[in-house]
């Protein structure tokens, strides 16, 4: 027997570089018995061809599309809390943005203004403005004759000895002085609207935090139908 | 136009259920043919075909394309089968029917051409060669059902075996020289059978 198993097996299912064929060729010319061999291979294999495997049924179940569900289900419980939370923080925001643009939209120069009423400054421009009137109005009472010095008021208020004092002044103290009158009357004003819209912004905002809370509540249902519902659906096992 | 393996193991990572089952189309046939050679009985060639299945779909972010799907397929095959054979210590069973009915017959025609006793005789062999293989060592019939009925090449069997590629021949080569030998002797026997049947009937 000659030692050429490996070399016939690759002969036999055609395994082999066609220089190896060749040669296992030439060698069968001249050896019978691995002739006798690669011959019995041959009909071996011819033989395995018969063994028949039973016809049989398909052994998967294929895997079945995601069921539709239902179009509140569409939404994640997720998104619902995160829309929810948006919704809280935009009213929120809002009350932060009036409070914080409403003075700045007020900040145009008196003086750009059409009318004095409608004139809106924040509260650091009025008081700086109102400063410069009273120092202004001040230097002009302690220059005519006969006045002494007037003591400053810690209050916003223009005392009334100023205005009275102001009186006599000239045209311009004077109109300085309506102009202040004016200026803080504006100014109580703004703070009133100011104070309207923080009682409007927080009733929203409880309106939003009841509504908050409903979605939390329908969330908090939904999650539990979810789980009725999976716990339902689910094969027994 | 139809898409490859490769292509459908792709859309099924990402989560495409379809493209799995296509696979499984593909692929149900052979993997059930391997079990079933390498165990002998239907119930337990459909176990570990969907074992088999299951194993693929769960590994499938797993598999990174370096051998075939398919030999990947039939490794986790060989290796269930192996498997369940340790598990109920047995070797392969060849159930073999009591007698032959023809109207069984008449369904397994593989065409109408085919003689009553061309069909006969293509049964006995059939499972003369299962029993034949049922007797070889676990390597040779693993080694040979690679080989004969789902076409892999020798390196191919050789990774999927763990063995080195000479191994694989060397293993072919014996196994299929005990299979000759037992044939031949079985046939040998049968047409010995037939033979005194017709001269004692005659």
């Amino acid at each position: 027997m000659c030692e050429q198993r490996e070399r016939l097996i690759s002969y036999v299912y055609d395994e082999c570089e066609p220089q190896e064929r060749q040669n296992v060729e030439l060698h069968l010319s001249g050896c019978p018995t691995c002739r006798d061999e690669i011959g019995g291979l041959r009909r071996v294999r011819q033989d395995l061809l018969a063994w028949d495997v039973p016809e049989h049924g398909s052994v998967w179940k294929p895997f079945a599309p995601p069921a539709p569900k239902p179009s509140w289900r569409d939404v994640p419980a997720w998104a619902l809390a995160a829309a929810a939370g948006l919704i809280f923080l935009a009213g929120a925001a809002g009350g932060v943005a009036t409070r914080v643009l409403w003075p700045a939209m007020a900040a145009v120069p008196a003086e750009a203004s059409s009318g004095a009423g409608s004139a809106m400054a924040p509260p650091a421009t009025l008081a700086q403005i109102k400063a410069d009137i009273l120092a202004e109005v001040r230097a002009e009472v302690e220059q005519r004759p006969g006045s002494g010095p007037i003591q400053q008021h810690q209050s916003d208020a223009i005392p009334a000895h100023m205005v009275q004092g102001a009186s006599g002044a000239s045209p311009e103290v004077r109109q300085l002085t309506r102009r202040l009158a004016e200026l803080e009357q504006d100014y109580q004003d703004w703070r009133n609207d100011q104070i309207r819209l923080n009682v409007q912004v927080n009733e929203k905002l409880v309106g939003l935090g009841t509504r908050t809370r409903t979605l939390s509540n329908m969330l908090d249902l939904s999650t539990h139908f979810q789980r009725i519902s999976a716990a339902a659906t689910e094969p027994a096992r | 136009m139809t898409r490859t393996d490769e292509e459908l193991v792709a859309s099924a990572t990402a989560g495409d259920m379809e493209s799995f089952n296509q696979l499984v189309i593909r692929w149900e046939r052979p993997i059930y043919a391997l079990a079933y050679r390498t165990l002998g009985r239907e119930e337990d060639a459909r176990d570990v075909a969907q074992e088999a299945f299951l194993r693929a779909y769960r590994g499938l972010r797993g598999f990174k394309g370096e051998a075939k799907f398919s030999s990947w397929l039939y490794r986790i095959t060989v290796n269930l089968c192996r498997d369940w054979m340790r598990r109920e210590r047995r070797a392969p069973i060849v159930s073999l029917p009591e007698g032959v009915d023809p109207v069984d017959l008449a369904d397994d025609q593989a065409s109408p051409a085919e003689s009553v006793e061309d069909l006969v005789a293509r049964r006995e062999m059939s499972q003369a060669v299962a029993r034949a293989m049922a007797d070889l060592p676990e390597e040779q019939r693993s080694a040979i059902l690679l080989k004969e009925y789902h076409g892999l090449t020798f390196q191919e069997i050789a990774d999927m075996l763990n063995c080195p590629l000479s191994t694989v021949k060397t293993r072919l080569y014996q196994g299929l020289s005990v299979l000759r030998r037992r044939l031949e002797r079985q046939q040998a026997e049968e047409a010995s059978l037939r033979r005194a049947t017709w001269e004692s009937s005659s």
